[in-house]
């Protein structure tokens, strides 16, 4: 498995798309700085977080985990990216034919697909750490992110946004490996990461409560609504619920992908 | 007879149609074997099923001997080159082929450079594969094959397309692989003529069934040139023709077909009126390996 894995990485560092994407990546990473200054100085779109705490109400204009979520969530640059690239990595070996040379040579086709997931989500990691940090790093220079930081809302919003980016990853892997199609797969992964199916979402869910009375925002259960929605300062329950919705969509998009590998002919 | 692969009725079916259906072959280890068909026939079908690319619907097959989930394990023995060579385009040749290597665990930079000298490609230094030409991308699939040191290798229509140059360094490659490294090698390629100069081993496959199996002499025997003379006695022309000296004889229906000494036929007549047969037919029958095929799969309109 290690040696697949190594593979993977090893033709993603080969790859020119690989750097395409950094360097838009880089670029995106300044302009999505330039935004949040203006941002910050348009009393109009202020950002400002209102926090009970024993001495009354703390006013905090900008917060690590507002910088956080604008950078990963709001400003939809990044999502889009990643999904551009998941899509190119999950398909590269097939759209070239290479995948003719392994699938032939190992017994195991899951763990071919596993160690392809995990080299993929690796990558994904590094891009996430890097660019919230760097975003983060900027902005504190910038625009004084941090006067009144609160770091245990910030790693939380890390994990729950990361858990949620991996869950969208790894859907954008198992519809791409399942249509061997880059365009079909680019397409789909780019209508969820800009939003376009929340709406949807939006509309089942209206839908949903309309006809049963139910008090439940369907929604919510949706990954990519949950994602959006998700700000940092939404409560413990919500957080929970969200943390529970990226796991049962990373868990089930995961194992489709790995088991159903196995009735799938390689038709490179 | 060892066999290094042998099928047991082997079978793809999509829907209705089967591609490949109750195909049974048998490799022998250290052979070229040539799998003759025409385009659709079922070829690249059976040898994706022997590469592991595709599932069969019935029918299994077996490697060294082994068959089931140990066939599976064999598999790492098996080198593939089905359709066009699966390779990044904007990786080098060596690039290309460590890609493969660090699937396998082989770190060997030297071994992976042999492999390129093997197959004519160790001066293509940082050229990228995208700027390779179809007989150089072709060559190069060979070597990815040769990654994992296989004993089986399979390979589909690795001629198609290539000019005249190209064939023939392709023919050296084979045997090469074949001769000098003992590598069993199943080829398919509808270009009869170029598979006759290689394989040692031949299967004709049409609509997805195999038609025949043979060695390259029984093959050989049914093609080339021959006396085909027909007589109203076959017992006493055959005697006559052994006191003669002719051995390479066969009788085919109401014909005797003999491969040898074929301008003879004159003292073949004479000698038979000297002991009252009557000669009704002599003639130098020609049947190249391409008019024998059509014969097979039921002539040109087929093709």
């Amino acid at each position: 498995m290690s040696n697949i894995f190594r593979m993977h990485m090893y033709r993603a560092s080969k790859a020119v798309s690989t750097y395409v994407i950094l360097i838009i990546l880089a670029a995106s990473l300044f302009m999505t700085l330039g935004l949040l200054v203006i941002a910050y100085d348009n009393p109009l779109t202020a950002m400002v977080t209102v926090t009970m705490t024993e001495s009354g109400l703390e006013i905090n204009r900008l917060t690590p985990t507002i910088v956080h979520m604008f950078y990963i969530q709001s400003s939809n640059t990044y999502l889009i990216l990643v999904t551009v690239f998941a899509v190119i990595f999950t398909n590269c070996d097939f759209t070239r034919g290479f995948a003719k040379n392994t699938y032939s040579m190992f017994e195991s086709r899951r763990t071919l697909v596993f160690s392809k997931w995990l080299a993929l989500v690796t990558c994904i990691s590094a891009s996430y750490i890097v660019y919230s940090f760097a975003g983060l790093g900027l902005s504190a220079v910038c625009v004084k992110a941090f006067e009144s930081a609160r770091w245990g809302d910030y790693w939380v919003g890390f994990f729950v946004t990361y858990l949620c980016l991996i869950s969208l990853v790894t859907m954008v892997f198992w519809i791409t490996s399942l249509f061997k199609s880059p365009a079909g797969g680019m397409v789909i992964g780019i209508l969820i990461s800009s939003g376009t199916f929340a709406l949807i979402e939006i509309l089942i869910a209206g839908l949903f409560a309309r006809t049963t009375h139910l008090d439940i925002n369907l929604a919510d259960y949706f990954l990519d609504y949950a994602f959006m929605s998700y700000n940092g300062s939404i409560g413990t329950s919500a957080t929970i619920r969200t943390i529970c919705v990226a796991l049962v969509y990373l868990g089930l998009a995961l194992t489709m992908s790995v088991f159903l590998s196995d009735r799938k002919d390689v038709n490179v | 007879m060892d066999y290094i692969l042998t099928t047991n009725e082997l079978t793809k079916q999509y829907g209705s149609y089967k591609a490949s259906n109750e195909v049974s072959i048998h490799v022998q280890r250290g052979a070229i074997y040539g799998l003759i068909g025409r385009n659709g026939a079922g070829k690249t079908t059976l040898m994706k099923m022997i590469g592991g690319l595709s599932r069969p619907t019935s029918g299994s097959y077996e490697i060294r001997g082994k068959n089931g989930e140990t066939t599976e394990k064999m598999m790492s023995k098996v080198g593939i080159l089905i359709e066009a060579p699966g390779l990044y385009p904007n990786m080098t040749a060596m690039q290309n082929l460590t890609t493969k290597a660090i699937a396998l665990g082989i770190k060997d930079k030297k071994y992976l450079m042999g492999l390129l000298e093997e197959v004519g490609l160790a001066d293509t230094g940082k050229k990228k594969a995208k700027q390779f030409s179809l007989g150089m991308k072709q060559r190069l699939g060979i070597a990815m094959a040769l990654v994992n040191k296989p004993e089986l290798l399979i390979l589909d229509e690795p001629i198609n397309g290539l000019d005249p140059q190209g064939i023939a360094e392709m023919r050296n490659i084979l045997h090469h692989l074949c001769y000098d490294r003992g590598i069993t090698i199943l080829i398919s390629s509808h270009i009869l003529d170029e598979l006759s100069k290689v394989a040692t081993q031949y299967g004709i496959i049409h609509e997805g069934t195999l038609l025949e199996e043979e060695s390259k002499e029984e093959l050989f025997s049914k093609c080339c040139e021959r006396l085909e003379l027909k007589t109203n006695d076959i017992s006493k022309t055959l005697e006559i023709l052994n006191a003669m000296g002719f051995s390479k004889i066969e009788v085919k229906d109401d014909a005797i077909n003999i491969y040898e000494r074929l301008n003879e036929s004159g003292a073949i007549t004479i000698a038979l009126a000297k002991e009252n047969v009557q000669t009704n037919e002599i003639a130098l029958k020609t049947e190249a390996l391409e008019d024998y095929y059509f014969q097979l799969t039921g002539g040109k309109e087929n093709v």
